[in-house]
């Protein structure tokens, strides 16, 4: 199905060898070193989860005492949430996002590589203080007075809040990278009505990045003063629950940050699944614009029990409640997409379906909690852990493993094989069910989260020993994914380029696509370019199905688009070398300032090298 | 990048860099917005503002900066203007004399730093915050003269004028929001 190659001078920018990925600047290149990065932090995660659920298989001390199991819990969930799901579904929408919309790059290529390395190597900055035997022990919440100097002494809580700084400009990096492409970077015929809902749900993660990053950003800072300048914005002299409202206007966000691509990776597989198009485009873009508005309008339903006052309870009870309503607009669309289609079952489906059905049942204990006189008995119980991982791990992994499973022919050139999916599916539908379901039911039991023992003699041994056998599970089929990927790679079975009978643009370039996506620039005349492609000129209705007049030169749409010379360009190492000065930068203003005057200097050279490289190409551009 | 602009795309209605530099700076605003959120929220925490015994600040110091930088965002404009005229010199020369306000404003900073009697947490609170929020700004007011940097480079190294004006473009956008968080920093700070 791909262009032929009509004359377009294309310049060669792929290296080999490591040092071609070091330097690379093409965005798919980027987006499987963010899969590949987010994938290994995944493993050490899990890892971490799985020595949570040892030390609870009984009541005592298995394995660790309190003060290394608050490590753990720590950097569990600090590890799933900034170094796994939010950087993995950068990678995917790195990956993606430019060729659903026909472009041959992000808009800022360079800056693309610079988040990705911001995002390494923070994330390796804030695992060194593994090293520094001093590691974050305060939850991935980090509230003070736990956090603060007092009660947080040691390096490792500085560590984590300077990781999470590099961490976060790298992420607010690509979230700009993002927006500026999908609003620039669009092929001609390709209106805002006509763009894949998974590009539209990287838009407003985007979006939301933006207006919520920054704002942690500052906390991190407030209360990395505290703890090193004898500051007390949230100390005594301060006020401590400052941080909490700073902390969750980034992190109730950042749920919908981690959970937006899933929504959107679902409604690309839908569709294709069902044999229809997606029911209801415009209300699933409007619910997904919805929810990023109503995100950060709700995040004081984290703090119901600090004590603010009745009407801003009231207020955010309301928010919390209303959210759920565009995202049942949402599960609505999607099952209208599948009613009446000709489905089949393949492994995306299958996480897809286990998506809907999981992430359901997570939507729905949030309403519960939504609700302030029940949440001020669930708050801090296990009920909200089953919650959150019903909707992280429900929602965001069975998406993510969707997503992986849907696109990795388009990735790799080959499929992976359907005979283990299945088994990886259903052992992973079953073991994550088995951990997590017993936890609402011990959550209102009373069991308290974040500690390192329980009780015995409260009846909950069984389901904490039911908990651990399900983590086991899903620790085996996750190996299963493994086994799944190594198998495949050494079977190299062909895909060809749309395996799947695509709807979306991808699917119209070679897979892996070259370079520079496509030889010829696509044109847009449906929310289905390559269904019109594929069931030729007959089917391909005229440009009204998106609504609006499109923009650009798409009255020359049906006519074959003209093949042009696509300059990308050349790889840079100067990105990762910023980026490693900052990381650099960071790290020695916490440690010893001759490496934070060290940083700085390497991440000055590589600023100058990158305003150098800028002009040379534009001069070269001029030339031509 | 304009590397990747082709002929069979419509150019985009703002550039990439000038697009990327409005969304970077709406998060900017976003950090101050924070910050500022901070300073209202740790203002209810003491009886009076200014508060009993605060070290007063120097108003004829604050008043001439902000007039320092309100000079330099009118000189910003105007040497935009002349790389859009295609007056490359005085393009560089409008930009050298911007960078050269923002220098003078930042040494006015230092000068109420010092009045303030430099970084004593322990001082208490408005001192503190005071040279929070201005510590802040006078860190994004030096990324502001960084910012000029590409568009000088363009002048200095005889670039077409319409390169130097894409990138001063770019840069003022980033000058005049420092501006406008100063101002905004200021009300928040002398607000009843």
């Amino acid at each position: 199905m791909s262009d032929p190659m009509e004359g377009g001078v294309v310049a060669a920018r792929w290296r080999r060898g490591p040092l071609g990925w070091l330097a690379t600047v093409d965005h798919k290149r980027i987006g499987l070193l963010y899969i590949a990065a987010a994938s290994v932090f995944f493993v050490l995660g899990g890892l971490l989860a799985l020595l949570i659920r040892s030390e609870l298989w009984s009541p005592g001390y298995q394995l660790m005492g309190p003060e290394t199991y608050n490590r753990v819990l720590t950097m569990h969930g600090t590890t799933m949430i900034f170094l796994f799901v939010i950087p993995f579904l950068a990678g995917l929408g790195n990956y993606f996002a430019p060729l659903m919309i026909g472009a041959p790059d992000m808009a800022f290529p360079r800056l693309n590589a610079l988040s990705f390395w911001l995002f390494l190597f923070g994330g390796v900055f804030l695992y060194s203080s593994f090293l520094t035997g001093s590691v974050a022990n305060a939850g991935w919440t980090s509230y003070p007075p736990l956090a603060g100097a007092t009660y947080g002494a040691g390096a490792g809580i500085d560590y984590w809040l300077m990781g999470l700084i590099v961490i976060g400009s790298g992420s607010l990096v690509g979230a700009i990278n993002f927006i500026v492409t999908i609003w620039n970077m669009r092929a001609p015929g390709m209106s805002w009505g006509r763009i894949p809902v998974f590009v539209w749900t990287v838009f407003v993660m985007g979006q939301m990045v933006l207006f919520a990053t920054p704002m942690l950003t500052g906390g991190l800072i407030l209360l990395l003063f505290d703890r090193n300048l004898g500051t007390s914005f949230f100390g005594s002299a301060g006020y401590p629950v400052l941080w909490q409202h700073i902390f969750w206007f980034y992190s109730h966000p950042a749920v919908y940050i981690m959970i937006l691509p899933a929504f959107g990776v679902i409604s690309e597989i839908l569709p294709v699944f069902s044999r229809k198009p997606i029911f209801g485009y415009k209300a699933l873009v409007g619910a997904t614009v919805a929810i990023g508005v109503l995100g950060f309008m709700v995040w004081a339903h984290h703090m119901f029990t600090v004590g603010l006052n009745p009407t801003a309870q009231m207020v955010f009870l309301v928010a919390t409640m209303a959210i759920g309503v565009p995202t049942g607009v949402k599960f609505f669309n999607w099952i209208a997409t599948m009613w009446g289609g000709s489905i089949s079952f393949p492994a995306p489906m299958k996480f897809a379906l286990g998506f809907l059905s999981m992430f359901l049942i997570g939507g729905i204990s949030g309403i519960f909690q939504a609700s302030t006189p029940l949440d001020l008995q669930l708050h801090d119980s296990y009920f909200i852990v089953a919650h959150l991982h019903y909707v992280l791990f429900g929602g965001s992994i069975f998406g993510i493993f969707a997503g992986a499973y849907y696109w990795w022919p388009k990735m790799f050139g080959h499929r992976l094989g359907e005979r283990l999916a299945g088994w990886h599916f259903w052992l992973m539908l079953v073991g994550f069910n088995l951990t997590f379901f017993p936890m609402h039911l011990l959550g209102l039991d009373g069991m308290p989260r974040r500690v390192s023992d329980y009780p015995a003699g409260r009846g909950w041994e069984t389901w904490n020993q039911v908990e651990t056998v399900g983590a086991y599970m899903l620790g085996v089929a996750v190996l299963l994914f493994c086994a799944n990927v190594l198998l495949a790679a050494r079977r190299r079975e062909p895909a060809g380029d749309d395996p799947w009978q695509g709807n979306t643009l991808e699917w119209l370039t070679s897979s892996p696509p070259p370079a520079h996506n496509f030889h010829t620039p696509p044109t847009v005349t449906s929310l289905r370019p390559a269904r019109d492609r594929r069931l030729g000129p007959d089917h391909a209705p005229a440009a009204r199905e998106g609504g609006r007049e499109p923009h650009g030169n798409a009255a020359a749409a049906p006519a074959r688009a003209q093949a042009v010379a696509i300059h990308l360009p050349e790889p840079t190492p100067w990105p990762p070398a910023l980026a490693l000065g900052t990381t650099l930068l960071a790290a020695g203003l916490i440690t010893t300032l001759v490496v934070a005057v060290a940083g700085s200097l390497l991440a000055a050279v590589a600023l100058l090298m990158l305003v150098r490289e800028d002009l040379a190409l534009e001069r070269e551009e001029g030339a031509r | 990048m304009t590397a990747l602009a082709n002929a069979a795309r419509p150019a985009p209605r703002r550039p990439n860099a000038l697009l990327g530099m409005l969304v970077f700076v709406t998060a900017e605003c976003m950090f101050f917005v924070g910050l500022g959120f901070a300073a209202l929220q740790l203002r209810r925490t003491v009886p009076a503002w200014p508060p009993e015994g605060a070290p007063g600040l120097d108003v004829p110091v604050i008043l001439a900066s902000t007039a320092i930088l309100l000079a330099s965002s009118v000189t910003a404009r105007r040497a935009v203007e002349h790389a859009r005229r295609d007056e490359r010199a005085a393009a560089g020369r409008g930009m050298l004399v911007t960078v050269a306000l923002g220098g003078a404003f930042l040494a006015a900073q230092a000068r109420q730093f010092v009045l303030l009697g430099g970084w004593r947490p322990a001082e208490g609170l408005y001192g503190t915050l005071f040279e929070l929020l201005a510590g802040f700004h006078g860190l994004h007011v030096l990324v502001g003269l960084l910012a000029w940097a590409p568009a000088l480079a363009a002048a200095r190294w005889k670039h077409p004028a319409r390169t130097v004006h894409a990138r001063a473009l770019v840069g003022e956008l980033y000058w005049h929001f420092v501006t406008l968080v100063w101002l905004a920093l200021l009300a928040l700070w002398f607000m009843p």
